[in-house]
């Protein structure tokens, strides 16, 4: 597999432009001692470096151009924001991440051959050349056509982390272009890309939507996070109908003074709701009971009651029927004490919270 | 009522900028700043500020309007929900746009839909198939609940019902404060609708 790779490379990429490319290459990194850097040709027949790819067609006059290395600060070079771009400009990206993973490369090999006495230097000079393959992205667009024909494999593990890496870095700089990298094993078709680029688009919104929903975190996959994202829309939606209702009852109540409701229709009132409808009641409730400890009662005892669900009715009887236990607790406990007989008559209950209260 | 207006000139200085900038960004790529101003928008919706403008907007136009039906209620709710917005995305467009136009819709889809279940249920061996995009069918249904993304991509959908999301929850926190607050009886001052995650 390696040889066939290797076939194709040497099909596309001419050695007199490998050649032309290495003293460029040398000048690039400038002060570097080690000058072990051999001639690309004699990677190309080694057993170690097989998976080495050389520099594209187009790579030549873009390292002329390179005279100034700023220095860039290994975390925020290589920015791999994905964005949506036109397929030309793809290819271009496309090659100028096959560049940048061969550098790569040859940094890796320097660095293994010559030991890690000099590897700061030998990472700042990879930060440098991925940042100006970056900053070169635009004049790259001219040689798109050149390097259309770019189907070389690139394998390598330094890509792959530093991919990892630099992916916290996205939205640093400004992108204009899609940076992915290939990984080891995978196409580098520019459609490939292209598809990969919109999944990790897609998967980082789904992260974002699950940050959101709550409970997401139990459910993997695309169906059941869905299935969980609209069961939450359709209870937030919900949640906000029976919210308007209780409103306009609220207003209603408040602006019209309705003190005299019948307690028959409150059954009826509150059956149209879901399960946490016993609030509706609460100002139907609160209308018929002025005493202020009355209202602190009812409130905290619907409070109480809310948390575990309860169906209408059932909110209203318990309600009612606890209410006046807690306003008993609530008020003196000593005009208790002649009451011995507890009925559970709710006519009894009441008259005894009337009297409670005189 | 003035007690609790709150303070809306920080608001404007913020959404033109803000809308400049997505404006002159979009119109290069449409997609390059989105991750960032995404969850920018989704945590505008979490802040105090947002939650009070809300519910000072809600409590005015109910004082304002003398019918207090609760699907009159529901639909100023919605609507100032997506004046919050500001527009800047589809389904605050859409209902701003119009649920009357929506309505209208709705009745000729139905009438349409009547006619392609007859046709689906026929043949039985492609029930199969029509089971099968699963995601699919979730993504309809997803699509039919966050209004105006009905037949979305998929990253946009989920780009919309993030901040449909968001703002569905400071909706509900909002209403429940202005709920309870109305249930007190106006007296005590709203102070429970400050306390926010």
């Amino acid at each position: 597999m390696d040889v066939t790779a290797l076939d194709r490379q040497q099909a596309t990429y001419p050695l007199e432009l490998c050649a032309s490319s290495v003293p460029l290459f040398q000048s690039y990194l400038g002060s570097v001692p080690i000058v072990e850097l051999k001639r690309p040709e004699a990677y190309l027949g080694g057993d170690g470096f097989h998976e080495f790819v050389y520099f594209p067609v187009g790579g030549g006059p873009e390292f002329g151009d390179s005279e100034k290395l700023n220095l860039v600060p290994p975390d925020a070079a290589p920015d791999y924001c994905i964005s949506r771009t036109s397929s030309c400009q793809m290819t271009a990206f496309h090659a100028a991440a096959m560049k940048e993973e061969r550098e790569d490369m040859i940094l890796e090999k320097m660095e293994s051959t010559t030991g890690s006495g000099s590897r700061e230097s030998f990472t700042k000079r990879k930060a440098e050349v991925v940042a100006d393959q970056k900053s070169k992205d635009k004049r790259i667009k001219g040689e798109v056509e050149g390097e259309s024909e770019v189907k070389t494999k690139c394998s390598t593990q330094v890509s792959r982390n530093s991919s990892k890496e630099n992916s916290k870095a996205c939205e640093v700089q400004k992108p204009d272009y899609i940076h992915v990298r290939a990984r080891r094993g995978q196409a580098t078709d520019s459609h490939s890309l292209a598809e990969r680029a919109r999944r990790e688009k897609i998967s980082k919104k789904m992260k974002c939507l699950q940050d959101l929903v709550p409970g997401c975190n139990k459910v993997t996959g695309k169906a059941g996070m869905l299935d969980e994202i609209i069961n939450y829309v359709q209870s937030l939606q919900r949640q906000v109908e029976f919210l308007s209702m209780k409103i306009a009852a609220l207003n209603s109540s408040v602006e019209f003074n309705v003190e005299n409701l019948p307690i028959k229709e409150f059954p009826a009132y509150v059956a149209n709701f879901p399960a946490a409808a016993k609030l509706p009641a609460m100002p139907s409730l609160t209308c018929f009971q002025l005493n202020p400890m009355q209202k602190e009662a009812v409130n905290c005892m619907l409070n109480e009651t809310m948390h575990p669900p309860l169906t209408a009715t059932e909110g209203i009887a318990s309600a009612s029927l606890s209410i006046p236990e807690q306003a008993l607790s609530s008020s003196t406990i000593t005009q208790l004490q002649p009451f011995s007989t507890w009925n559970m008559d709710p006519q009894g209950l009441y008259n005894v919270y009337n009297m409670g209260f005189h | 009522m003035a007690s609790f207006l709150p303070d809306l000139e920080p608001g404007p200085e913020v959404s033109p900028e803000f809308e400049r900038k997505k404006r002159r960004k979009t119109e290069g790529n449409p997609y390059s700043f989105h991750p960032t101003q995404g969850n920018r928008r989704i945590k505008q919706w979490r802040t105090q500020r947002e939650q009070r403008i809300y519910s000072s907007n809600l409590i005015e136009s109910l004082r304002r309007s003398p019918r207090a039906t609760g699907n009159y209620v529901r639909d100023m709710a919605y609507r100032l929900l997506a004046v919050s917005a500001k527009g800047t995305t589809r389904w605050s467009r859409a209902i701003l746009l119009g649920r009357l136009a929506a309505g209208a819709k709705m009745r000729k889809h139905k009438r349409a839909k009547v006619g392609a279940n007859r046709k689906s249920r026929k043949p039985v061996s492609n029930r199969q198939k029509r089971k099968l995009p699963a995601v699919e069918r979730k993504l309809m249904a997803l699509g039919r609940l966050v209004p105006g993304c009905g037949k979305l991509p998929l990253a946009n959908l989920l780009e919309e019902t993030s901040d449909y999301i968001a703002a569905l929850e400071m909706q509900v926190r909002a209403m429940t404060a202005i709920s309870e607050f109305l249930a007190s009886g106006g007296a005590q001052p709203p102070a429970g609708r400050l306390v926010n995650s």
